[in-house]
């Protein structure tokens, strides 16, 4: 019984990070984004989007998808690692 | 594997700025690329009467009719002389005088023209008389200079005519053109004349020009090479022509008046019912740009509000790569300025279907090789379980 609690409040604690984290990920894109998003660096951006032969919003849209999923395996593994290890110790 | 991600993000990225660098300049170059870096320059003349051969170069207006149905010249209402790059001039026919030589183009496709006033008078004295238009009038533009010109017709001793050439206004003259007047001549006159040079005679026979008769624009022509260019007869059958013309006009005016002030109430009738429409139209247009940028507000509210304190698992890399545009076309108000460019709008190179064809084709390869990569990483990490066996 302790042994859940105590790994019940291991999970909560990795979840708790694991939101912080992204949150943190998050705030700083977004800050990013829209601090250059009415600058020269936008009109940049716009101007690869113009003369890529495709449609950048799509292409980069599906790539974003991809490094997104590929951010949250890496987290979940995070705390599988973490929540078996502690498992095991205990 | 970061570092692999890493350096997989800056070449697509390296790739990007490769496209853009290759296919930016190569798109500018060919749209600067003009028809008038191939072709000499012309100078046009309108309203005039020139004799010239069928063969003229690079003419496109010359409909106007036969002047020398032997030799094959034709007059022509509306002439283009030509101005080769290197500076030499076309003739058009035989006969006539150059006005000027002094300049030449510098180089293709840029005409270095000095401007020449031309106010005095230049006589010739043909070899042959046999019945000419007294006093005909040649009337000359270049360019948005209007000159008026007269040509008198003097005969001498029954066998030889003085054609007087006056210039009575201030010609403005594109050095380096020539002016040719129509000859029945089967001998060529030189080509170059100092226009300076006073009483220049030529030998050459009877010149013929065309009579300019009410406004300037109607006009007729010789149709015959005998010599005699002109009769009464033909005259008035010219006259007869265009006064029957009038008539039907003015018959037409007539019976167009009487319906006039019932035309006029149902113009006002319709200008008040298009006013009232577009008033119409104006408050509807206002009121859906009112909703619409009511809906931006709140959109934009919602996102900031989702951006800054939101938190989203699906895509946090949205926003960033939301910054690409699916549009054709981006404005560039900041760039264009840095540059000192006008061109604060900027298009796709690419048609719409080369870039929805495309589309397609490339997000499947770019999430495959995507995921490829992901594959390769994982098959080396034993805590998923994909290790190679």
């Amino acid at each position: 019984m302790g042994e859940s609690i105590v790994y019940a409040l291991k999970m909560a604690l990795a979840v708790v990070v694991f939101t912080a984290f992204m949150a943190a990920i998050i705030t700083v894109i977004a800050l990013i984004t829209s601090a250059s998003s009415s600058t020269a660096f936008g009109e940049v951006i716009g101007l690869i989007s113009v003369y890529l032969p495709f449609n950048p919003a799509v292409v980069f849209g599906a790539l974003s998808t991809m490094i997104a999923g590929l951010l949250a395996f890496l987290v979940a593994k995070k705390i599988y690692t973490l929540t078996n290890n502690t498992y095991q110790s205990t | 594997m970061s570092t692999k991600v890493s350096r997989f993000l800056t070449l697509g990225f390296v790739f990007s700025i490769a496209l853009v660098l290759v296919f930016s300049p190569l798109t500018q170059a060919i749209g600067e690329i003009s028809l008038s870096d191939f072709y000499p320059q012309t100078v046009y003349f309108g309203n005039g009467f020139f004799c010239t051969d069928a063969s003229l170069p690079n003419s496109v207006n010359y409909t106007t009719g036969k002047c020398d149905s032997v030799n094959n010249k034709y007059w022509r209402q509306t002439g283009q002389l030509r101005i080769e790059s290197n500076g030499s001039t076309t003739p058009w026919a035989f006969g006539g005088f150059f006005v000027s030589s002094g300049a030449r183009p510098i180089e293709p496709g840029y005409l270095q023209i000095p401007i020449y006033i031309i106010n005095g008078e230049q006589s010739f004295n043909m070899g042959q008389v046999t019945g000419f238009m007294a006093n005909p009038k040649v009337y000359y533009n270049v360019g948005d200079y209007l000159a008026t010109v007269d040509s008198k017709f003097e005969n001498l001793n029954g066998a030889t005519a003085r054609v007087t050439v006056t210039v009575y206004h201030d010609w403005v003259i594109p050095a380096n053109t020539q002016l040719y007047f129509c000859s029945n001549s089967q001998t060529a006159v030189a080509a170059s004349q100092n226009p300076y040079a006073a009483n220049a005679v030529w030998s050459r026979g009877l010149p013929r020009f065309g009579v300019i008769i009410g406004n300037g624009t109607n006009f007729f022509y010789g149709d015959d090479d005998s010599g005699s260019s002109f009769d009464d007869t033909e005259i008035l059958n010219h006259l007869y022509t265009m006064g029957t013309s009038l008539s039907s006009i003015d018959s037409k005016i007539s019976s167009m008046s009487g319906n006039s002030q019932q035309m006029l109430d149902a113009i006002n009738d319709l200008n008040d019912e298009t006013n009232q429409a577009n008033q119409d139209a104006n408050a509807r247009y206002q009121d859906e740009k009112d909703t619409i940028n009511d809906s931006k507000d709140e959109a934009q509210n919602s996102a900031d509000s989702m951006d800054t304190s939101g938190f989203s698992l699906g895509n946090p890399f949205a926003s960033w790569f939301g910054m690409f545009t699916n549009n054709n076309c981006v404005d560039i108000p900041k760039i264009a300025s840095w540059i000192h460019s006008n061109e604060t709008r900027v298009c796709s190179p690419w048609s719409s279907d080369v870039r929805s064809n495309l589309t397609p084709i490339i997000s499947v390869i770019a999430v495959m090789v995507g995921f490829g990569l992901l594959v390769h990483w994982l098959k080396g990490d034993t805590d998923v379980g994909l290790e190679n066996t």
